[in-house]
């Protein structure tokens, strides 16, 4: 093969194929390298793996994170496609409505976070004041401080930040049903409910099935509302992997750990996003 | 192409010359934000008397500052002069990237016999001395004098004793005359600056009591002895039994804690000088006590010397002009001027900014002061002993069985 049999189209990738390689690749080839090593350079073998999955916090880590990716993806798409068909729908102030519905994903993600710290706090936050004001409670909630209450109250922080993105994307979605659908379905009477469950949601179909995708990558990889919020706390509670891998790296400087702790996570997502792709692109085909 | 070729040359001359113009003839100091203007002002100083020296001074933030500079220092291309926080200086050192300092700072004029001890200590590895101190900080009670008259405690007379302490606690807790629920003390359990702040005022009541996380030698784990438990179980106590410590306790760090004392909430909280000029300006209202922090009965007061040292890199490009500008820093005048809350310069407090009466105790303080253990571990420790303090708090597991938890994961590392 001459250099002049080679595609073109291979050319114009070739920058980016090397830029990707530079950035991602080498990247992960040198964790796998840190997490076989100690920290003198010196082959360790899976001794890393070992005290990363014998440690007395991981089962309850591991459960922290499907918690709160599951509870994450399921309120955000519950809350988003509800979102979305309500906005479907004509009413005055409709792109008022719409444009202020995109401000908890535009709000950077610490901004948010930290605010709805203070909203939860036991003592001085507004959601107990105003709790406590209508009658609701008597006694102020530790939201934050309850083992029971912690991974609901940043499950709901986290689905109030992506909720308008799955509505924006179910949105678009709507707007490529064909008019016809409905005609032909309220000819034969059915209800508003009848038109959600048989007509745009089996037509939203494809769109939820890769916005899930993108939800369960980004609640598995997201650091920042857990983080600034609780820290993981109280007493690892709320402590999720990539928490946990970014404090073992850089606040106890046990960087071999941490690969080691990076890569099997590594292996956790891709096993989950293989089985998703079999589940969901298999049925496609059909 | 000739006409594209100039161009890029020209590009190129022009890139090259900005990097050489911003050289190795800089002298680079990383300060702390909130020191950014007084440092700059120093630098302008420092330059005047030192014509030929251009020092830029270059902001951090506290978030993640280990880790910057350790990143830094491996990198090679290091800062000059670096502030730090006492309790990273010999972590930072025993990586091998700071410069020995003693000989060099002595020959520049340091007077060394000036400087508190225990500061010194904090900047001492294996007989060297890596770090000059210019910060030196211990807590103390600040207490809310107006509260203390509603209880019917006397408020010239802090508690002294742990028996007086939970006493008065005890008094203050309830609801006062404008029906607001107070509480007497706060205890730390949560919050975003950990394990720091709940290491800072807990650890003291273990070594009060003569027990501690580690033995002297750091290497033995006594964190499950009888008189650490007895330590610790005092501070989970007094808001899992004795209820004087607000609803709120796991999610508080220092700054949450100075918010409840600012609208009243909580009556005493321990905290540095720097705590009382933030109250004061917040709440001017609250006439403020400070006191040592309570102790056992016939034992001493102890606290965790904080601080801040100056450091600076093998690797760093200008180390004679950094000696020479840590040398005119240290000056007690100036540490006194540079301090958040006290010189190390033990001369420097004679200055009229620590004049007021309110810093006695304070100033009190720092002779029961001790440095932190100075491992590499100790970051890793106090997370541990963090995690299991927090177990006691939410009472999911008594007090001793969460501090021998802590010891056999302490164990376990120290092992490794």
């Amino acid at each position: 093969m001459t250099l002049r049999n080679i595609s073109p189209g291979v050319w114009f990738i070739l920058p980016t194929m090397l830029l990707l390689a530079a950035l991602i690749v080498y990247p992960m080839l040198s964790t796998a390298e840190l997490s076989v090593t100690d920290a003198n350079g010196a082959f360790s073998g899976m001794r890393n793996f070992n005290v990363a999955i014998s440690a007395p916090s991981t089962r309850l880590i591991l459960f922290n994170t499907a918690y709160y990716v599951i509870g994450s993806v399921v309120f955000q798409l519950l809350l988003g496609i509800l979102a979305g068909i309500l906005l479907n729908q004509h009413f005055a102030g409709r792109s008022l409505v719409r444009s202020l519905m995109l401000i908890p994903w535009v709000v950077p993600g610490i901004v948010a976070a930290m605010t709805w710290a203070w909203m939860f706090h036991t003592d001085y936050g507004i959601i107990n004041y105003m709790l406590m004001q209508v009658g609701i409670i008597s006694e102020p909630i530790g939201w934050l401080t309850n083992p029971n209450t912690v991974m609901p109250a940043l499950i709901a922080v986290n689905a109030w930040k992506m909720f308008p993105f799955v509505a924006v994307m179910v949105l678009a979605g709507l707007q490529s049903v064909p008019e016809e659908l409905y005609e032909a379905v309220r000819v034969d009477g059915a209800s508003f409910w009848h038109e959600i469950w048989h007509i745009m949601l089996p037509q939203l179909r494809p769109v939820l099935v890769s916005i899930t995708l993108l939800l369960t990558i980004w609640a598995l990889d997201g650091i920042t509302i857990i983080y600034s919020i609780t820290g993981g706390g109280p007493a690892n509670r709320s402590m999720i992997f990539p928490i946990q891998i970014y404090v073992q790296a850089f606040e106890y400087f046990e960087f071999n750990r941490a690969a080691a702790l990076s890569v099997l996570y590594f292996l956790f997502i891709s096993v989950i996003i293989v089985l998703y792709m079999r589940v969901f692109a298999a049925q496609e085909k059909d | 192409m000739k006409r594209r070729t100039k161009m890029l040359v020209t590009g190129l001359a022009l890139l090259l010359s900005q990097a050489a113009h911003a050289s190795a003839a800089d002298l680079v100091w990383w300060t702390m934000n909130w020191n950014e203007q007084k440092a700059k002002d120093y630098a302008a100083e420092f330059m005047k008397e030192n014509p030929g020296v251009n020092v830029r001074v270059e902001a951090n933030v506290a978030g993640g500052l280990q880790s910057r500079i350790l990143v830094a220092l491996q990198s090679g291309s290091t800062p000059d002069l670096i502030d730090v926080q006492n309790g990273a200086n010999v972590p930072l050192a025993e990586i091998g990237k700071l410069e020995p300092l003693r000989d060099r700072l002595t020959a520049a004029g340091v007077k060394f016999d000036d400087i508190l001890p225990a500061s010194l200590d904090t900047a001492t590895y294996n007989g060297q001395l890596y770090g000059l101190p210019f910060q030196a900080e211990a807590h103390a009670l600040i207490y809310n004098k107006g509260a203390f008259k509603e209880a019917g405690l006397d408020p010239e007379k802090p508690p002294q004793t742990w028996a007086e302490f939970v006493d008065a606690a005890k008094k203050l807790t309830g609801k006062n005359s404008k029906g607001q629920q107070v509480y007497g003390y706060g205890v730390s359990g949560g919050g975003a600056d950990q394990p720091g702040n709940a290491l800072f005022r807990s650890l003291p009541f273990m070594w009060m009591n003569g027990g501690g996380i580690l033995g002297p030698d750091n290497k033995e784990v006594i964190i499950n002895s009888p008189a650490s438990v007895e330590g610790v179980k005092l501070y989970v106590d007094l808001f899992t039994t004795y209820k004087v410590s607000p609803p709120s306790t796991l999610e508080n760090d220092s700054n949450a804690l100075r918010r409840l004392f600012q609208v009243s909430n909580v009556a005493m909280i321990p905290g540095a000088t720097s705590d009382i000029e933030r109250i004061r300006a917040a709440a001017p209202d609250i006439e403020l006590g400070v006191g040592p922090l309570p102790h056992p009965e016939g034992k001493d007061p102890a606290v965790i010397l904080g601080g801040w040292n100056f450091i600076i890199p093998k690797d760093a490009p200008n180390k004679d002009a950094a000696i020479k500008l840590a040398a005119f820093m240290s000056k007690p005048e100036r540490q006194a001027v540079y301090t958040t809350t006290f010189p190390a310069a033990m001369s420097g407090l004679n200055d009229k900014r620590f004049a007021d009466p309110i810093m006695d105790a304070h100033k009190e303080m720092l002779k029961y002061a001790r440095p932190q253990p100075t491992i590499p571990q100790w970051g890793q420790i106090g997370q541990i002993y963090y995690n299991h303090l927090q177990e006691a708090l939410l009472q999911s597991s008594t007090v001793q069985e969460a501090m021998d938890a802590a010891a056999t994961e302490i164990k376990t590392l120290l092992s490794q």
